[in-house]
């Protein structure tokens, strides 16, 4: 966890300057994350390399660098997703991407955005809206999140229900190899199937194979009208709901069983909430076709008794800004893959830890997806652990997974944050091996098997 | 399925390899070998019986397999992996042999797996939306299975009611409906698999994401390279409550596949959008499913869209306007089932129609970016002029998937090398419009050339290199998808 004794890193930075100018290259400490919202306290503060890049070039220059003198490097764009994994055996160079940040070719009528890798996904969604497009992704994030460093994670939110993930939307992606070789996988068509898929495996590798520097995203127009409708009730009620919308032909495209607390000040008031647990269900269709969902689940809820708030247009939007800034905040976050309807029976042994426990830890479940989060916030690393081996526990019965989304690399030192890996783990590493032999990117930064040597 | 024609020379099995020294099978034990695994009423070996299985769906080149075995479960085919793996025997999955690229077609003495007897739907759960099935399973099959709870499963190839979900995985199979719902990789979500070294490895997960390397998303599509599905999950979803289809019919190409441009400008996001120019309809019409489309027509779009009754009207509203704007003849909406199901069945015949009008024709399905398909329908026009060669166009024109179909006479060799010829020229211009070689129908044989107007040589090599790490003796559906640099 402390920088390469073997490596000086005035000799990196003297020959990246040579290479690449002065400007680009800066000596600072890093302490595995670059959000200061993360506590800090000097964990594992040690020296680095910040290259800032402007051109594909550059990365293959660095990468080339690396290469021969075995310089372990780390592409970061806004590092808003570090605290997903630790950085393992640490790293000598930051790739800073944030610069390499142009809109390469956007056609509206082929729906089709190539961007590099350090555009951010706020400064995106604002150019696609003036055509009515978006890229339909909403993973909880900070604003200058990186659109190559949520590919690299995988990152995703609500929206997976109806529109799916990253590996749903990249059509195609630029790489540098850690050889330096620059090359293109996917492309700009909807269909493609020559040659191997390579762009899944990239989508969500952590920067531990190679550096993306653009992606071909697959774009959906932009919902004309939004409604977001939420019903609140006792959970036995919401399962039956949550059966009752699998079973319909009603279209939403979030479907989130949420803490109601999440929506309070701001959203809902205290007097309106009456429940725990709210189910927020939107719709992209038409007018006609959400006031009919709509009209449909109040019927649903006058049956069953349950209490339901409508938010149309901006009002809907400022739901779902709320959850993504109110989420924002949480320092700690496990996400839970799992048969839908099995979530429920996860989560109860979990709100039992948290309500004997200080501090706080909400919950997003996706209805339909299986994917649940649970952020917490205040807690102590005891409980944060607690809830890891409580969830992984649970979910082993299952064939599911419990993986750590955020938190101090306190925890993710003393706990795997992937869990255990399948029986597929060897060629896991097989393929780190066949892509980067050196292990000069993002060393010890993804699951088990990717130690550092 | 027995070859017909007689004028395609046969390859003469290869003997099982000798390398490296290893103990060399010969063909008799190689038989006994795998008639000890599975037992003898699942094992073909005689020659006029391998001939069935000498090509796919791809007809151009073929060969005999050494034989032929029908395994039943994982841990068979496991040990007959491995048996081959540890002799160094070739081997290739075969589903239906529906592909249309030569995917299941054995060129070095294979042992083919046949997955006719792993046909079985193992479990549906319909409250989390997922389906398990075997490789042999036929596609159709599972949307019929759970229609009665109104559910579906939504890639659909045309060749849907006989080509099986194993085989759809290896191709990543599209459809016409995949322009709103996604493609086969958008839908299988975790697969028991076999590789080629006789490991069994359970990869990507029934729900969320997988930990780890996307190795689900880098099978599916790998055509049978890296190793052989055994099981699959695959994500079903609710039928829509209502389907509108729309019918139009053009005097101009131009017009036609502006419409299209002008459906997604308006963001409208249809079920499927089907086109057939002037040849094609020709074509359909004197085939069963005849429609009664004037002869003078030049090209027909097919567009259909989903989704709850309450918006649908009035999105058709919106689309019979924007065809109207662009010169249309007629349009209009089908009035009931039967009429939609003759639209379709009359689009769905279109590949096997050509017979009436051709006694031979190759298909390609070159890609481009839909706002490219004015441009690029202008170019193969040319194409067919310079060539001398009729070609017809049938095609998903939503996601810009091209399929020319080059009609030409087999029993006049000259013209059979011009048409291969015409059709590789199309995939350049589609690779050169920013598009790509094949959207759904697979390298395979065909298109190995072809690959290298999208790839270069490290990026090949790269390719290569990964399915090293899966089939580092080779042995695995050598030959097929990826050329060597």
């Amino acid at each position: 966890m402390q920088s390469n004794l073997s490596v000086d890193l005035d000799e990196v930075a003297k020959i990246l300057s040579e290479t690449l100018g002065d400007n680009r290259v800066t000596k600072e400490h890093f302490n595995g994350l670059e959000t200061a919202e993360m506590g800090d306290a000097g964990f594992h503060r040690y020296d680095v390399v910040r290259v800032r890049i402007e051109t594909e070039d550059q990365v293959a220059e660095v990468l080339k660098a690396a290469s021969a003198y075995q310089w372990r490097v780390l592409p970061v764009g806004a590092g808003s997703q570090l605290h997903a994994t630790h950085l393992g055996a640490g790293v000598d160079i930051l790739l800073d991407l944030t610069s390499l940040n142009q809109i390469i070719d956007y056609s509206p009528e082929d729906m089709v955005v190539s961007v590099q890798a350090g555009v951010t996904l706020t400064n995106l969604q604002e150019l696609l809206s003036t055509h009515k497009q978006m890229l339909p992704l909403d993973p909880v994030c900070r604003p200058g999140a990186t659109l190559g460093g949520l590919i690299a994670t995988a990152a995703n939110g609500p929206r997976r229900t109806g529109y799916g993930t990253f590996r749903d939307v990249v059509a195609g992606v630029r790489v540098v190899y850690p050889s330096g070789d620059i090359m293109n996988f996917g492309g700009r068509v909807m269909k493609n199937v020559a040659g191997y898929d390579m762009t899944k495996l990239f989508i969500g590798s952590f920067g531990t194979l190679a550096v993306i520097v653009e992606a071909h995203l697959k774009l959906k127009p932009l919902p004309l009208h939004r409604e977001t409708v939420t019903m609140q009730g006792r959970r036995e009620d919401l399962k039956i709901l949550q059966k009752r919308l699998v079973h319909s032909s009603l279209l939403p495209t979030r479907l989130e069983a949420v803490s109601s607390r999440v929506f309070q000040n701001g959203i809902l008031s205290r007097s309106q909430i009456h429940h725990p647990w709210l189910l927020a269900i939107d719709c992209d269709e038409n007018a006609s076709a959400a006031a009919y969902q709509t009209s449909q689940l109040r019927t649903w809820a006058d049956e069953m008794g349950l209490s339901i708030d409508v938010f149309q247009g901006v009002s809907a939007d400022d739901l779902w800004t709320h959850y993504q800034e109110s989420l924002l905040g949480f320092d700690f976050v496990l996400r839970l893959n799992i048969a839908p309807t099995l979530l429920w029976q996860i989560v109860t042994p979990l709100e039992k830890i948290l309500g004997e426990a200080e501090g706080e830890g909400v919950f997003s479940l996706g209805m339909t997806t299986g994917v649940g989060r649970l952020y917490g916030k205040g807690l102590s690393f005891k409980v944060q652990e607690e809830l890891v081996q409580q969830a992984r526990g649970l979910v082993s019965e299952y064939a599911g997974s419990v993986v750590i989304e955020k938190a101090e690399p306190w925890l993710q030192e003393k706990v795997d944050v992937f869990g255990s890996i399948g029986d597929f783990q060897p060629w896991l590493q097989r393929i780190k091996d066949a892509i980067d032999p050196q292990n000069i990117l993002s060393p010890g930064r993804f699951v088990g098997g990717m130690k550092n040597a | 399925m027995e070859n017909q024609s007689g004028t395609n020379v046969l390859v003469e099995p290869t003997n099982p390899r000798d390398m490296r020294g290893k103990v060399k099978l010969s063909k008799a034990e190689l038989v006994n070998s795998l008639v000890n695994i599975v037992g003898v009423h699942r094992v073909i070996h005689e020659p006029d019986y391998l001939r069935v299985y000498e090509c796919d769906g791809y007809v151009a080149r073929n060969g005999l397999p050494s034989a032929v075995v029908f395994p039943e479960t994982t841990q068979e085919v496991a040990e007959i992996v491995r048996l081959l793996a540890k002799h160094q025997v070739p081997f290739l999955p075969r589903g239906a042999g529906t592909g249309l690229s030569g995917g299941a077609t054995p060129l070095n003495g294979e042992v083919i797996l046949n997955f006719a007897r792993m046909n079985k739907l193992i479990s549906v759960d319909l409250d989390n939306l997922r389906a398990v099935v075997q490789p042999g399973y036929i596609n159709l099959t599972l949307s019929k299975e759970i229609d009665k709870d109104g559910f579906f499963y939504a890639p659909d190839p045309s060749s849907q009611s006989s080509s099986t979900i194993g085989g759809n995985v290896a191709e990543n199979s599209g459809g016409a409906h995949c322009l709103k719902y996604g493609v086969t990789t958008n839908h299988v979500v975790a697969a028991t698999v076999v590789l080629p070294t006789g490991e069994i490895a359970h990869i990507g997960t029934p729900f969320g994401d997988a930990v780890g390397y996307d190795l689900m998303g880098l099978f599916v599509g790998a055509e049978g390279t890296l190793g052989i599905v055994t099981e699959i999950t695959v994500r079903i979803m609710k039928k829509p409550e209502a389907v509108k289809t729309v019918q139009a019919m053009y005097d101009s190409i131009a017009q036609a596949s502006d419409t299209v441009s002008d459906i997604i400008r308006a963001g409208i996001l249809p079920a499927a959008i089907e086109f057939m120019d002037k040849l094609a309809i020709q074509a359909v019409e004197k085939s069963s499913y005849h429609v009664g489309y004037p002869e003078d027509i030049e090209a027909i779009l097919i567009i259909e869209v989903d989704g709850l009754t309450a918006g649908l009207e009035e999105t058709t509203d919106k689309i019979l306007d924007i065809c109207r704007r662009h010169e249309v003849r007629t349009v209009k909406m089908a009035t009931n089932a039967n009429e939609r199901a003759l639209w379709w069945g009359n689009r769905k015949m279109a590949f096997g129609a050509m017979g009436q009008i051709s006694p031979d024709y190759l298909v390609q399905d070159g890609s481009v970016p839909r706002t490219r398909l004015t441009e690029a329908l202008a170019r193969i026009q040319a194409m067919s002029r310079d060539a001398g060669l009729r070609i017809a166009n049938v095609f998903h024109a939503g996601d810009g998937n091209l399929h020319p179909l080059i009609l030409y006479d087999s029993a006049n060799p000259e013209e059979t090398e011009r048409a291969i010829q015409t059709a590789s020229k199309i995939l350049k211009v589609c690779a050169d419009l920013g598009g790509t070689i094949t959207g759904e129908h697979g390298v395979g044989l065909e298109k190995l050339e072809e690959m290298r107007y999208v790839f270069n040589k490290t990026e090949l090599e790269a390719q290569l290199a990964l399915r090293k790490v899966f089939d580092p003796q080779n042995l695995c559906n050598a030959g097929k998808l990826i050329p060597l640099p």
